[in-house]
């Protein structure tokens, strides 16, 4: 999972340089907190063990992290992307 | 406490259930109370500091609890484990960050603290002598509330 956040990131982070998105460095900056948040748990998962209260934790973290930045965030380079090919 | 104060902490809310929950919250008769206790069956606790210092408790009956999760996660939830409580502290932490966001148009910085999440009904959690303001609020899913005490300083 720690690959595939920074092989999805990349490619969105790729597409917003594309479409000259405004916001991109706030995005960007989102993005690299995540990652190091992601890191931080697989540190501790490692050095701690798989415990199911910490797997739950990350379960929840995740889940609720997900849901506002791509009901939030992403949302937003959608409205760019509707509003510029309005212009268009 | 100033009216502007505790409604960017209600805006929040109704943004963040919005968003994440797909629904409305709808705002019951305010009333001060003399202490904060966690009346539900989970409950929140943010602590605030900066510009303004106090406190936010979220309190949920365990039903809503459960299916707030639910409705996130696509899963049934039997019990408030970790999992679920994890979750509800997420939800009061982002709650708590789009108030401090919109506390910024009235000239506030405000940080917000790490949430807690207490499972278990009367814990009393006072931290101020002064007195708090319980707002009720209906969902869907069920009642909850939020206690805000809040102190301006050094202004």
């Amino acid at each position: 999972m720690q690959e595939y956040v920074v092989y999805h990131f990349d490619d969105e982070e790729r597409y917003q340089e594309e479409i000259n998105y405004p916001d991109i460095e706030v995005h960007k900056r989102v993005h690299a907190e995540f990652k190091e948040e992601i890191n931080e748990y697989a540190r501790i998962l490692e050095e701690e063990g798989f415990t199911e209260e910490k797997i739950q934790e990350l379960g929840a973290r995740l889940m609720t992290w997900l849901i506002m930045h791509v009901g939030k965030a992403d949302q937003k380079i959608g409205e760019y992307v509707k509003a510029r090919e309005g212009v268009q | 406490m100033k009216a502007e104060h505790i409604n960017a902490f209600y805006t929040a809310t109704q943004e963040v259930f919005r968003l994440m929950l797909d629904m409305e919250v709808e705002k019951g008769n305010l009333e001060l109370v003399e202490d904060m206790v966690s009346s539900n069956d989970a409950n929140v606790l943010l602590g605030i500091t900066g510009d303004l210092k106090g406190s936010i408790l979220f309190g949920f009956p365990n039903k809503m609890a459960l299916e707030m999760v639910k409705i996130m996660s696509g899963m049934e939830m039997k019990k408030i484990d970790t999992f679920v409580s994890s979750a509800l502290g997420e939800v009061a932490n982002i709650i708590g960050g789009n108030a401090a966001t919109n506390l910024t148009n009235h000239d506030c910085i405000c940080d917000i603290a790490p949430p807690q999440v207490i499972i278990g009904k009367y814990k009393s959690i006072s931290m101020a002598s002064e007195r708090s303001l319980l707002i009720p609020l209906k969902t869907e899913i069920g009642e909850f509330d939020i206690n805000i005490f809040l102190a301006e300083m050094g202004k």
